[in-house]
């Protein structure tokens, strides 16, 4: 109880520090969109160069406003991340947001099961770089999936 | 089994009890402190360790959010790096101190293995710190953004290392209830040992008990019985081998004891001839026999233990058997207490006499004997009757007869008048028993006793003093006339004829009496007088009544004197012999000595013969006196000359007694004297006897060659026959005749000179006695008798004196042929 305490109280200074940003709306098919080149990177230049190109920040395709792409291996490890290089290798399959929802997980499941859908979390905007409510969508890419998320 | 084994079989079982509770006790204690050891020294410390853990994590954790606070406000990156670092350090120290842990050797297997989960956790929350950190230092958002997982990852630790505390509250609080658990089930198990045990020592206490006080208690019960007297109860069991077993046997063996000796007091009790009664203090039967009841005509239910005294004797009165006139007296008498031992007489109105014996006890009560004596004293009366009274009259005898003179005597000074003491005795009795047998002479006496009853009055006593003496007391008499009188009619009464088996007794009586007012006051004296003047009745000629007179008394003590001289000159030879001699008349030479006994009197004067012998024959003593005359004759004249002869005379006493011929023999042996200088000289009374013994003892004194002399010859009446009946050796004429030569005409001279004829004719020796005078001398002579002895030749002499004679006599033999008249004066010297 102490930790949950201090987690709140915690959570609760970080937002407060966070400067204002003036947001811009995507659509759900730009996002889409992203995914689909993702997928055709994939299935066209193969894994290594697909994540490479999303790394890329130069790499406009994969890159647009608060849009950018990330690659995960089923087991939740950061491939690729568009936005967050930081994370790259990283295991984030625990991870969850300050609502408590493991985003990951529920990606992975779409992933297996599914193949493809749309997440809710909160995340860092790679425009303002705060956490802010942000959807992404979600497809299955080989053994991995990958997404692409946009502040909402 | 014994009480003694079941006692220590108890014990032992107790001693068990307190052994096993006791050493779990101790076990318990032991344990309770080996777990208290447990929870002090490995439980706590443990549950320390995993808090100490748990605050070191929380700080490290806490680093964490510092550093990505931080981060997130953009501090610079030396500093972020320093911290990270710390966290770092904190994290690599964490690992080494869950691996110490996790190396201690007292971890459960929960705890082993929730260890190595949190090992597993504690790297997975390491990783992901570390790719926090990684990831804050160049983009604080998303360490933001990952702090949640590595929270969930540290939540994940600290939830292990909470379970770990938990795992090892639990241990402790195990530990904990464990002692608890033990203390409460020690406790338990205490409390159950003792009740157990206390229940063990119960039953113990009771099966003991059961099987010892139970039988104690009957035992007690059995003794109880016994002490009360009573035999008849259940006993118990015999059989049992223990102690009680024993002590039921010993009672069983003294009530048998008591049975047999309650059977004996009810034997002895009932069997006894007197009736007996145990009273208690409160005067209540506690045993009484049944000759008890019977005495009193109670049945033995009227007289069983309890009833009281007072019920007895209102019972006794009203059967009829109590004493005195009035009842209310006598129930007060038998109710009085008894307080000290009493024997009384009570003449019961039946007329049963009852001897009456009370003993005290201690306890207040008393015993008392009830003894019928009717019986008893009707035989000590009969008895007292047969012991004062003649059995073949009824009369008294002499002790009563004492008795009631000394009563009669006792009451004269009041009375006043005399009494009369009168001594019958029947003459001539001995000829009645010859006559007519003892039947004849006790028919006689029956009938005399009878008559002497008739004549008496009721206070007169009659007595028979033995054989044919009787006395009569005759009591209140004015004088000597009356009892002349009654003396007379006895005589009178007493001379009628007797008839028995058709005959006719005729005897007479002679009485004596004498008065208590003349003649004496004692009992002994007045029968002595009565005595004394019966004895002058029948010297009297019998047949007649005498009076007692003062000289009979004089007489009778003279005799008396007379008897004790004669006692005492038997027993100490007192008598001395004098000789006279004997002459032969025609040379006048002396032919021997008559030896005469004397008896040497008090005052020194010679008693004569005819004083004292008939009194020594009456004393019977005479045969005694003549064995030794005749020694000491014999041994005197065994020192005389040759030719002399000594003459001794024996009494008719003398040859009743019998042995005189062995007598003679033996005083001639003894003198060594010839038998023929013996002679015997007997009178003519010896052979009024006419008996043969007699006669035969004289001949054997012949045959031995004594003489046998006839002394006092025609004294008798019918001398002459007796010469020839026996042979004599000699004739003496009694001296009676020379005295009355001269004086009655010519009777006695002719007698004489007859009496000498007759000797002569039948060849026998005729000594003439008393020669007194030179007349009586010269007529002998002319008369031509043979021998002559008397005073005036010669007078009896001492022993001493006997030698003088002897020489006289020498002296004129040798000058025979002087004249008659010298010889006469010679003669006359000795």
């Amino acid at each position: 109880m102490r930790n949950a305490a201090f987690f709140i109280v915690f959570v609760a200074l970080v937002i407060s520090n966070v400067p204002a940003l003036a947001l811009e709306i995507s659509t759900n098919e730009q996002v889409a969109a992203m995914v689909h080149r993702v997928q055709e990177r994939f299935k066209k230049d193969g894994l290594a160069a697909t994540i490479e190109a999303v790394n890329d920040k130069t790499t406009p395709e994969f890159h647009d406003r608060d849009l950018y792409a990330f690659i995960y291996n089923m087991q939740g490890i950061v491939l690729a991340n568009g936005a967050r290089p930081a994370l790259i290798g990283k295991n984030l399959i625990s991870l969850k947001d300050q609502d408590g929802k493991y985003l990951i997980q529920e990606m992975v499941a779409i992933a297996a099961g599914p193949g493809s859908g749309w997440v809710s979390y909160k995340w860092p905007s790679p425009v303002t770089n705060k956490i802010e409510d942000r959807s992404a969508y979600i497809e299955k890419m080989g053994d991995y999936f990958v997404g692409v998320g946009m502040d909402r | 089994m014994p009480i003694r084994v079941k006692a220590f079989a108890a014990s032992v079982v107790l001693m068990i009890c307190l052994v096993a509770v006791g050493g779990y006790a101790y076990q318990a204690a032991r344990k309770l402190a080996e777990d208290f050891n447990e929870l002090s020294k490995r439980s706590l410390p443990k549950q320390e360790t995993i808090s100490n853990l748990n605050d070191e994590v929380i700080a490290t954790h806490v680093q964490v959010f510092r550093f990505v606070t931080w981060a997130s406000n953009g501090v610079n990156g030396r500093l972020l790096k320093s911290i990270s670092d710390d966290v770092l350090a904190d994290l690599v120290a964490g690992r080494a101190r869950f691996e110490l842990f996790n190396a201690r050797p007292d971890l459960s297997p929960a705890e082993r293995s929730t260890m190595a989960d949190l090992s597993a956790r504690w790297e997975k929350y390491v990783d992901a710190v570390k790719d926090t950190l990684d990831v804050g230092h160049t983009d604080a958002p998303m360490a933001t953004m990952m702090l949640g997982a590595t929270d969930d990852d540290f939540q994940k630790v600290a939830s292990d290392l909470a379970r770990m505390a938990d795992l090892a509250g639990m241990q402790t609080r195990a530990a904990a209830q464990e002692f608890v658990i033990t203390a409460e089930r020690n406790r338990e198990v205490l409390a159950l040992g003792a009740i157990a045990a206390t229940l063990l020592s119960f039953f113990v206490a009771l099966v003991v008990g059961q099987s010892i006080v139970k039988p104690i208690q009957s035992v007690t019960k059995a003794m109880t019985e016994v002490s009360s007297g009573n035999v008849d109860f259940d006993i118990g069991d015999q059989t049992r081998s223990d102690e009680i077993g024993q002590m039921v046997r010993a009672i069983a063996t003294y009530r048998q004891n008591l049975r047999e000796q309650t059977l004996r007091l009810d034997t002895a009790l009932n069997n006894m001839s007197q009736g007996l009664g145990m009273f208690d203090a409160e005067q209540r039967v506690v045993v009484c026999n049944d000759r008890f009841a019977r005495m009193y005509g109670l049945s033995p239910e009227q007289a069983r233990p309890g009833t009281t005294l007072r019920e007895i004797v209102e019972r006794r009165i009203a059967n009829g058997f109590y004493s005195g006139e009035n009842r209310a007296e006598y129930m007060n008498q038998q109710l009085a207490p008894v307080v000290s031992e009493s024997n009384t007489i009570e003449e019961l109105s039946d007329g049963r006499a009852v001897l009456i014996s009370c003993q005290p006890m201690a306890d207040g009560g008393w015993v008392t004997t009830h003894e019928d004596i009717s019986e008893r004293r009707r035989v000590e009366k009969l008895v007292e009757h047969m012991a004062s009274h003649d059995a073949l009259t009824d009369l008294a005898n002499r002790s009563h007869l004492i008795e009631g003179l000394n009563k009669a005597l006792a009451k004269l000074p009041g009375q006043g008048r005399g009494l009369a003491v009168h001594f019958i005795d029947l003459d001539r009795f001995k000829d009645v028993n010859d006559n007519f047998g003892h039947d004849g002479g006790d028919a006689v006496l029956r009938t005399f006793a009878e008559r002497l009853r008739a004549l008496t009055r009721h206070n007169d006593e009659v007595a028979r003093l033995g054989g044919d003496e009787f006395v009569v007391l005759q009591t209140d008499i004015d004088g000597a006339v009356d009892a002349e009188d009654f003396a007379s009619r006895v005589a009178a009464a007493l001379s009628v004829p007797v008839t028995f088996n058709s005959h006719e007794i005729r005897a007479t009586v002679s009485v004596g009496f004498a008065l208590s007012s003349a003649d004496g006051a004692s009992a002994e004296r007045l029968l002595k007088c009565a005595d004394l003047a019966l004895y002058r009745a029948k010297a009297d000629g019998r047949n007649c009544v005498r009076r007692f007179l003062p000289e009979m008394d004089w007489e009778m003590r003279a005799r008396v004197e007379l008897e004790n001289t004669i006692h005492n000159a038997v027993l100490h030879n007192r008598f001395v012999l004098h000789y006279q001699p004997i002459f032969e008349i025609s040379t006048r030479r002396l032919l021997g000595f008559e030896a005469l006994i004397r008896l040497p009197a008090e005052d020194g004067t010679m008693i004569p013969p005819l004083a004292f012998i008939p009194v020594a024959e009456e004393l019977h003593l005479i045969d005694k006196i003549g064995a030794w005359v005749l020694r000491d004759a014999c041994r005197t004249a065994a020192l005389w000359p040759k030719h002399l002869t000594v003459a001794v005379n024996v009494s008719a006493a003398q040859f009743r007694a019998g042995g005189v011929c062995a007598t003679v023999a033996a005083a001639l042996q003894e003198a060594k004297l010839d038998a023929h200088r013996l002679e015997l000289e007997i009178t003519e009374s010896l052979l009024l006897d006419d008996s043969e013994a007699i006669m035969k003892e004289l001949r054997m004194i012949k045959a031995i060659g004594v003489a046998v002399v006839m002394d006092d010859f025609g004294s008798g009446y019918s001398s002459l026959s007796y010469l020839w009946r026996f042979p004599f050796d000699k004739i003496k004429i009694d001296q009676s005749f020379m005295t009355g030569l001269g004086r009655s005409g010519r009777d006695a001279e002719t007698v004489i000179k007859t009496i000498i004829a007759l000797g002569r004719e039948l060849r026998v020796h005729v000594t003439v006695e008393g020669v007194e005078t030179a007349e009586q001398l010269r007529f002998i002579d002319e008369a031509n008798a043979e021998q002559a002895q008397g005073f005036y030749l010669g007078r009896p002499v001492p022993e001493s004196e006997i030698a003088a004679s002897i020489l006289a006599d020498f002296k004129r033999a040798s000058s025979q042929g002087t004249s008659t008249l010298e010889r006469e004066a010679k003669l006359r010297i000795v």
